[in-house]
């Protein structure tokens, strides 16, 4: 995570000119130092935030420092429940689709590092979609992670081949899920 | 020609035009009687007998009918009746009709009197050489002796119908000079009437003595038949020629006296009062004849006249009758051969439309008609209406149509009867939609009709409309046919559709396919199809089939509320709290579990079978069954025959868990102290299992427990202690691995389980 941004960064993060920034920073607007011996500003992250915050302004383009985990379930109910589990943990950053379309649009723009994602979905199987995205360069770094109720040994196998990172059987336990996210997304 | 002698080319001569007759002329009296008891229907053999023998002419025809027939007489029963009945009635008289009949018209009443008189004769010397043959008893066949009276003078019949103007002048003549005909005519034709008579005789294929009698009855037949005693014949027939003669019945043609020879009397052995009784009775039999040929009755001419016209009605009526006859066979057996060839090109594999296209093509070709287009309507909900139209052999095509918006596609009064009916007003949609042109007038159209109601209509044009009345009968019967085949058709069709349908439901594993995109993201169960189960009938199958579309939707919820629960106890402080939503955890792993089962039941791993060691697998049992029932030790008995084989071919592990499953029940029959389990194994009778039996002296179980036994979920126990799967496992790892089980029980005498497993692959 970054913790220190120059004004050019900033200014991209913020979505306005590099001068924007300057003149804010010289106004006091957005707190900051000098580098010693120069004249380059340099933003702190909590007070970039802080004056993000102050003028409204989208954190979109800001890395919160969270994963982003998006979860594809058609049942409303289980993604809920998914949403809470993760919410709860605090180091994720979430988005939801309730189908394989939905799943593509959201991955395009939302760039998850991870995709939980259920086997049975209503307009396309689960391992269509595993396979589209890997098929796509842009998405190489995304893991997946097949959640299902029913599958059988050698699917599972076939699943794992088609590019999913693990698979985890419904029902199971929060704990474990929390477990395999964290493991496949290398935190801990 | 009198007064010049004959020489050998007038005699030739003669011959040659006798010869060339086909039948002696008779007489018009008794064509008339023959012709009205023709016309009467009142021919019966016997009386048709009769008749013939009253008549020269008609007798030889019969012979030389015979002779053509190629039928033969038995020997000795020459006869005219056996003639008739060996011959067809109708070819006698075609036979009859082909023969002349004397035409007394034109000539003068003298000649037709005359010949009358000569048949007369012929007759009288008939009766007569009966007789002298019957008296005698010289071995001479009374019969034949009739007959060849009846035919002796054949000879002059020919000659007066052949060449009458010699022969009245040879009559003439015999008459002046007093002399006998037979002189005459050798005087003149340089032939006589005897030899003429020969030859017609062999040429109609008279009897043999017969013609040796008509040839010799002139000559020295004394001397004749002590060398040839066949000829006997022949005196008898020269005697009864005389006697007939000076009976004066009739008349001979010969004018000398006539006399018999002494020698003749005395080589015939006949007495003089013998021939006088028989010259007296003579002229009563022959009276009796003449009667029977009608010769009494006036103006047979006439008769005779009218007679034949009646008959000629008669056969011109029997022959239309018989033309229309043959007419409507003919379009009958057409009919027929139309049904049988459509019938037979039909094979199973044919759609209804193929089926439709087929038979408007015979249509077409049978009746002759213009355009024809069949179209289905068998249901009526359709939108659209599946045609084929046919222009002609090589020009037909299948459409599909648009069903009429505001009308029926069928007529209502042919829905469910047939009529034929004009198409024009009734198809009007039809002719719109087409692209080829009916031509109105001509139009007309059918119904298709099966049980009673109208699954499809033919439109035809026809090319002879006032005929199309006259023809609706057949188009009923062909409609009909065409009617049944095509409902039959469609009923194989739609079953075919069904089962393919139903095919798909029980072949396909719910499992692994796709679900069906609904747009609602209604949780509803997908269909338990029944028909589905109760068709699989086993119910190990319908099972799986069941787990399989129960457990993926089973899952979700439990994951719903387990995850809840899990989330409340972690944000929970309250112990008790705490402890009921851990309960609540729990108790859904132990659903899922059950679940997992059922799948697992369901869809077994297909067993991987290998030559197993007995021993090997049974120790790992026990071991199994120990954990199991979670007993240190189980008190086992195991007894192992000598000819045991050391192998089974079965998947271990599988078997290892069924057998364990089953020691396991055994182990918990026995409700207080554990007791002895028996193991044995020994080879089967077939040789090609291994029977291995595990008893216990446990609490047994009851007919309706043991029948349950390896119900899946079935316990004998108290609720809740078990699932009630060990059997049910054990039972279709057996069957999966082509072994088999048996369990007998006794409530309160202990259980023995039978496991046969194979020896070989």
């Amino acid at each position: 995570m970054k913790d220190l941004f120059t004004t050019g960064e900033a200014a991209d993060i913020c979505n306005v000119s590099q001068q924007t920034i300057i003149r804010c920073f010289d106004a006091g607007k957005v707190q900051g130092f000098r580098v010693p011996g120069s004249k380059f500003r340099r933003i702190p992250r909590s007070n970039l935030i802080k004056f993000m915050k102050d003028h409204n302004i989208p954190f979109g383009n800001l890395d919160s420092g969270k994963r982003k985990v998006l979860i594809v379930d058609d049942d409303a109910e289980i993604v809920e429940l998914l949403v809470d589990v993760l919410t709860r943990d605090g180091r994720f950053e979430i988005k939801t689709a309730a189908s394989g379309y939905e799943a593509g649009i959201q991955t395009q723009q939302f760039r998850p590092d991870l995709i939980l994602l259920d086997y049975m979905l209503p307009d396309v199987n689960g391992n269509v979609v595993c396979q589209t995205i890997r098929k796509n360069p842009e998405f190489e770094h995304i893991k997946i992670i097949i959640v299902s109720g029913v599958v059988k040994r050698d699917e599972i196998n076939q699943l794992l081949k088609s590019g999913a990172e693990d698979f985890i059987k419904k029902p199971f336990n929060i704990t474990e899920l929390t477990d395999k996210v964290t493991t496949v997304l290398k935190m801990k | 020609m009198p007064g010049k002698t004959a020489d050998a080319t007038v005699a030739r001569q003669v011959e040659l035009a006798i010869n060339r007759l086909d039948s002696i002329s008779i007489l018009p009296c008794v064509g008339a009687r023959f012709l009205s008891e023709l016309n009467q229907f009142q021919l019966s053999p016997q009386s048709l007998t009769e008749l013939i023998e009253c008549d020269p002419g008609l007798t030889a025809k019969v012979f030389s009918l015979v002779h053509k027939e190629g039928q033969n007489f038995p020997d000795n029963n020459l006869s005219i009746r056996q003639a008739i009945d060996k011959l067809p009635l109708r070819l006698i008289r075609d036979a009859f009709f082909s023969i002349n009949v004397y035409s007394a018209f034109e000539q003068n009443k003298e000649r037709a009197l005359f010949r009358s008189q000569l048949v007369l004769h012929a007759i009288a010397t008939a009766c007569c050489a009966r007789k002298i043959a019957e008296t005698v008893q010289s071995g001479v066949n009374p019969y034949l002796a009739y007959l060849a009276g009846l035919l002796h003078n054949i000879g002059n019949l020919a000659l007066d119908q052949e060449m009458p103007r010699s022969f009245t002048q040879i009559l003439e003549e015999a008459k002046s000079q007093d002399a006998s005909i037979c002189d005459v005519e050798q005087k003149y034709l340089g032939i006589d009437y005897t030899t003429l008579g020969k030859r017609l005789a062999q040429k109609w294929h008279l009897p043999n003595s017969v013609t040796m009698a008509i040839w010799l009855h002139h000559s020295n037949t004394v001397t004749v038949s002590q060398n040839m005693p066949e000829a006997k014949i022949a005196q008898v027939l020269q005697l009864a020629d005389i006697l007939a003669r000076q009976a004066g019945i009739g008349r001979s043609g010969s004018y000398d006296t006539a006399e018999v020879p002494e020698e003749l009397v005395q080589s015939l052995t006949i007495t003089s009062e013998q021939m006088d009784q028989i010259r007296e009775n003579l002229s009563e039999q022959v009276a009796i004849k003449s009667k029977i040929a009608g010769m009494d009755l006036p103006d047979t001419a006439t008769a005779y006249c009218n007679a034949v016209h009646l008959a000629a009605a008669q056969l011109a009526k029997d022959n239309t009758t018989l033309s229309q006859e043959n007419r409507r066979l003919q379009t009958a057996s057409g009919q027929f051969d139309f049904t049988a060839d459509f019938l037979l090109s039909i094979n199973p594999d044919n759609t209804a439309l193929d089926i439709a296209e087929n038979f408007a093509v015979r249509w077409q070709k049978f009746y002759q008609t213009g355009l024809v287009c069949l179209y289905l309507a068998a249901d009526t909900t359709s939108q659209t209406l599946e045609a084929v139209v046919v222009e002609n052999q090589s020009q037909r095509k299948t459409v599909l149509l648009n069903a009429p918006a505001d009308s029926p596609a069928i007529p209502p009064e042919i829905a469910n009867s047939f009529a034929l009916l004009d198409a024009w007003g009734h198809a009007d949609w039809l002719f719109e939609q087409l692209d080829v042109d009916f031509e109105p007038g001509k139009t007309r159209l059918v119904p298709l009709l099966s049980g009673g109601r109208t699954i499809g209509v033919l439109v035809f044009e026809f090319r002879y409309p006032t005929d199309a009345e006259k023809l609706e009968e057949k188009f009923k019967a062909s409609a009909l046919i065409a009617g049944s085949v095509l409902d039959m058709a469609f009923t194989a069709q739609k079953q075919q559709h069904f089962a393919e349908q139903f095919a798909q439901l029980v072949i396909s594993s719910p499992a692994a396919a796709p679900r069906v995109s609904v747009p609602a993201p209604a949780k509803e169960p997908p269909a338990i199809t029944e028909p589905a189960l109760s068709a699989a009938g086993n119910m190990v199958t319908a099972l799986a089939e069941m787990a399989a579309g129960a457990a993926h939707e089973l899952n979700n919820p439990l994951l719903v509320i387990s995850g809840r629960a899990q989330l409340l106890g972690q944000a929970e402080t309250d112990p008790e709290k705490k402890r009921m939503l851990k309960q609540i955890q729990d108790n859904t792993t132990e659903i899922t579990s059950i679940i997992d089962e059922l799948m697992s039941f369901a869809n077994p791993v297909p067993p991987r079978p290998a030559q197993t060691g007995i021993n090997q697998i049974l120790e790992e049992a026990v071991e199994l069954a120990s954990q199991k029932a979670n007993v240190e030790h189980i008190n086992t008995q195991m007894e192992f025959s000598d000819d045991l084989p050391p192998d089974v071919f079965v998947d271990s592990a599988q078997i290892v868990s069924a057998i364990a499953n089953v020691i396991t029940n055994s182990v918990e029959s026995y409700t207080g102290d554990l007791g002895p389990i028996k193991i044995t194994a020994r080879p089967e009778q077939s040789g090609n299992f291994v029977k291995l039996q595990i008893a216990d002296l446990g609490c047994g179980m009851d007919e309706q427990t043991l029948r349950k036994a390896t119900y899946p979920f079935f316990s004998g126990k108290p609720a809740g202690r078990k699932r009630g799967m060990g059997l049910a496992h054990a039972a279709r790892f057996i069957q999966l691995n082509k072994g088999m089980l048996d369990i007998a029980s006794r409530p309160g005498g202990g259980t023995t389980v039978t496991i046969l497993l194979p020896v070989h692959n």
